[in-house]
C-alpha cells in the first residue's frame, strides 16, 4: 500500500515530464515562426530565439502577405480542395468501410487488403503515372485535380479506421433497424455515420494535416497562379538569392488559423474516438 | 394478429445443418415460448421468422401469405432483442417514431401512438431521454415500446429478460404476460430459462439440437414428457434419472432398480432392456407407503431456504439425487435417508430415450 502510494506521484510526474519534453519539441517550431513573425527582419537575424519587444517588433510581414492581391485566393484555394477531398475522403471512406464490414461478397478480402496496401505505399511513388493521368483528363492546372489525388491518398487509412470501428457497432442495431424496414442507405445514413462520429472525427484530423500542408502535389499538378494553394504561394516569397523572411513567417502563421479552427471542430469528436471503448 | 405455420423448415450454414425439417403451428394470439440449451437453434429459428436469416428449405406462412421472401417489415414482425439494441443516438422519442416515420405516416399520428404507448409502459417522462441515460429495465421497456408502436402481426422477443437482474426480471416477465394478454397479438419468446417458459407460455416449443422435441402446453410437458431430454429440461430442479433394468418375476415382466426393488408393469418389455427411471425432486418424500418406490442414499448437501428444502444425497452409480420437501428440515450431512415416490409419478424411457407409459 505504502510503495503504491509512494510510487504514484513519482509515475504521474514522470509521465508529465515525458509528455511536456515531447510537447516542447513539437511546438518549438511553431513558437519560433509566431515569435518572428512579428519581428523586423533585422531582428529575426540578430537574435532568433528572443520574443519582440517595442523595439524589434514589426508586422511588416502580415502587411506585405495581406496587401498581396492573391492572399485571398490561395487560402481559398487551400481550404476548398481541403474541405472538399476530406467531404468525399469521408463519404467514400465510411461507405466501403460499411460494405467491408457489413455485407459478405466475393472479392471482400481481396479489396480489404487492396486498401491496406495503400496505407503502405505513399501516394507519391506514382506521381509520375498521376501527372500523365492528369495531362490524359485534361486535368492540369485544376483545383480538381489535387482534390481526386487527396480522396486516393486519404481513402485507405479512412477505410482501415471505419471499418474497424464499424465492425464493433453491435449487430443488433442494423438488424432492429431493418425490421423498422429501413433501407440499407437510411440504415448506413441515419444509424451508422452518426455513431460512427468519434472515428469519423479522428480520420479528419488525420487526412486533413498532409492535405493542407502538402507542397508536392500542388507543386506538379496546379501550380498555376489560380490555381495556388498556401504552402505553394508561400515558395513565392522565397528567392534563389533573398528570402523574404518576414512575409514567408507571417503567412505560416496566418496557415495555422484555418487548421486550428477545423482542428478545434474536430477535437471534441476526436477525444473521445481515441478513448472509445476505454472505458465501457 | 395472425397465425403462422412452419413446414419442413430447414437451415444451413454453409455445410452446417442447424435446423431440421421443423413443423410448427402457432394460432392467432398464441403466446409461444421457444426453450432448450443454448446452441440449440431457437434463436435460428426466431431469426428466420423475423426474416433476418433466410430459409434453406421448407415453407413459412404468417396468416395466409408464403413468406419465405419477403423482408421482416413485410412480414409485419417486430422484434425484441437481448441487447435491446435500441438506437444509441436517439432519444426515446426517436427510437420509437424511427420506423413509423420510415412507413411515412403523418407526424400527429405518430405522436399519439407514441403517448399511447409510452403511458402503457409507464415511459411518458423518459421519452427525451437518451438510452445511455435510461436503467436496464426502462431501457428494455422502450425497446418493448419500439415493438408495439409498430403494431405488428407477430412479436418476436429474444431472451428479453436475460440482461436484468433477479427481481427486475420478474417485474418485467409479469409485465410481459399482462401486455401479451391486452394486446392479444401472436407473440414467439425465445429463453433458456424454463421458469419463464412455464410462466408465460400458451405452448412450448422444447428445441435440442435443431429438433423439435416437443411441443405442448407447460402442464402437458411437466405431466407428460415425451423423452428424457423435455424430462430434464423442464423442471426446476431438475427431473432425478435413475438406471434401471428388466427383468422376469413370476413369468411376468418388472422393472427392476439397481438396489434391487422391482415395479410392476403392464407393458411388454423385453428381458434385459435398459430403461431410465425419472422422479421429479418434488415427488420425492421423507415419508411413504408400502407400495412406493423406495430409494436410499447419504445426505450431501441440504439447502433449507424456509418454505421449501432441498435434500441432495448420493447413490452409487448415480448423479446426486435432488429431493424437494415442503416446509424446514434440519438434516444432518452423512445421514442416509430413504426417499419414497408414489408409482404412478414415475416416468420411464426407454433406451433412446423416448418415454414409456408404466401402466
Amino acid at each position: 500500500m505504502i510503495l503504491a502510494k509512494a510510487k504514484q506521484p513519482f509515475n504521474v510526474i514522470a509521465v508529465h515530464i515525458v509528455l511536456l519534453t515531447y510537447t516542447f519539441i513539437a511546438l518549438f517550431p511553431v513558437f519560433i515562426i509566431l515569435v518572428n513573425a512579428f519581428k523586423s527582419r533585422k531582428a529575426i537575424f540578430n537574435s532568433p530565439l528572443a520574443l519582440p519587444n517595442a523595439d524589434t517588433f514589426s508586422t511588416i510581414g502580415f502587411e506585405k502577405v495581406l496587401s498581396k492581391a492573391d492572399f485571398l485566393l490561395l487560402f481559398g484555394n487551400s481550404l476548398l480542395v481541403t474541405v472538399v477531398s476530406l467531404f468525399f475522403i469521408i463519404l467514400f471512406g465510411a461507405m466501403l468501410a460499411w460494405a467491408l464490414s457489413e455485407y459478405k461478397f466475393t472479392g471482400r478480402t481481396l479489396l480489404g487488403l487492396f486498401m491496406a496496401i495503400g496505407i503502405m505505399i505513399p501516394i507519391r511513388l506514382g506521381t509520375v503515372s498521376i501527372l500523365e493521368i492528369v495531362v490524359a483528363l485534361n486535368l492540369v492546372n485544376t483545383r480538381t485535380a489535387l482534390i481526386l489525388v487527396y480522396i486516393a491518398q486519404g481513402l485507405p487509412m479512412a477505410i482501415f479506421i471505419l471499418n474497424e470501428y464499424m465492425s464493433q457497432i453491435p449487430k443488433e442495431l442494423k438488424e432492429a433497424a431493418r425490421c423498422d424496414d429501413v433501407s440499407e442507405y437510411q440504415i448506413f445514413f441515419s444509424i451508422i455515420l452518426p455513431l460512427a462520429r468519434p472515428a469519423i472525427a479522428t480520420v479528419a484530423v488525420f487526412s486533413m494535416i498532409p492535405i493542407w500542408n502538402d507542397l508536392w502535389f500542388p507543386l506538379i499538378l496546379a501550380p498555376g497562379e489560380s490555381t495556388r494553394t498556401v504552402t505553394l504561394g508561400i515558395q513565392q516569397f522565397i528567392g534563389q538569392f533573398v528570402t523574404d523572411w518576414n512575409a514567408v513567417l507571417a503567412s505560416l502563421t496566418l496557415a495555422v488559423i484555418p487548421i486550428l479552427l477545423l482542428y478545434v471542430f474536430f477535437s471534441k469528436q476526436l477525444i473521445r474516438g481515441l478513448t472509445a471503448g476505454a472505458v465501457k | 394478429m395472425a397465425s403462422l405455420s412452419l413446414r419442413k423448415i430447414n437451415k444451413r450454414f454453409g455445410k452446417v445443418h442447424v435446423l431440421h425439417d421443423l413443423d410448427l403451428e402457432i394460432q392467432d394470439g398464441e403466446f409461444v415460448v421457444f426453450v432448450g440449451p443454448s446452441g440449440c437453434g431457437k434463436s435460428t429459428l426466431l431469426r428466420l421468422i423475423a426474416g433476418l436469416e433466410t430459409i434453406s428449405d421448407g415453407e413459412m406462412r404468417i396468416g395466409d401469405h408464403i413468406v419465405n421472401d419477403l423482408s421482416p417489415r413485410e412480414r409485419g414482425i417486430a422484434m425484441v432483442f437481448q441487447s435491446y439494441a435500441l438506437y444509441p443516438h436517439m432519444s426515446v422519442y426517436k427510437n420509437m417514431a424511427f420506423g413509423l416515420k420510415i412507413d411515412g405516416q403523418n407526424k400527429q399520428q405518430i405522436d399519439q401512438k407514441i403517448r399511447d404507448v409510452a403511458s402503457k409502459l409507464q415511459l411518458d417522462s423518459l421519452l427525451d431521454r437518451k438510452p445511455g441515460q435510461l436503467s436496464g429495465g426502462q431501457r428494455q421497456r422502450v425497446a418493448i415500446g419500439r415493438a408495439i408502436v409498430r403494431d405488428p402481426k407477430v412479436f418476436l422477443f429474444d431472451e428479453p429478460l436475460s440482461n436484468l437482474d433477479a427481481a427486475l426480471r420478474l417485474k418485467m416477465r409479469i409485465e410481459i404476460a399482462r401486455l401479451q394478454k391486452v394486446l392479444n397479438t401472436t407473440t414467439i419468446y425465445v429463453t433458456h430459462d424454463q421458469v419463464e417458459a412455464m410462466t408465460l407460455a400458451d405452448k412450448i416449443v422444447v428445441m435440442n439440437g435443431g429438433h423439435i422435441e416437443q411441443v405442448g402446453a407447460p402442464m402437458e410437458l411437466y405431466n407428460a414428457p415425451q423423452n428424457k431430454f423435455v424430462a430434464g429440461f423442464i423442471g426446476s430442479p431438475a427431473m432425478n434419472f435413475l438406471v434401471a433394468g428388466v427383468s422376469t418375476d413370476n413369468n411376468t415382466n418388472v422393472i427392476t432398480l439397481a438396489n434391487g426393488q422391482t415395479l410392476p408393469t403392464q407393458q411388454h418389455l423385453k428381458h434385459g432392456t435398459q430403461l431410465t427411471l425419472g422422479i421429479r425432486p418434488e415427488h420425492l418424500s421423507l415419508y411413504g407407503a408400502e407400495t412406493d418406490l423406495a430409494i436410499e442414499g447419504q445426505i450431501e448437501s441440504v439447502e433449507r431456504m424456509g418454505d421449501i428444502t432441498y435434500i441432495y444425497f448420493s447413490m452409487p452409480g448415480h448423479d446426486l439425487i435432488t429431493m424437494a420437501q415442503q416446509g424446514d428440515h434440519q438434516l444432518p450431512i452423512g445421514q442416509i435417508i430413504r426417499a419414497y415416490a408414489k408409482p404412478e409419478k414415475i416416468h420411464l424411457f426407454d433406451e433412446s430415450g423416448k418415454a414409456i407409459k408404466l401402466s
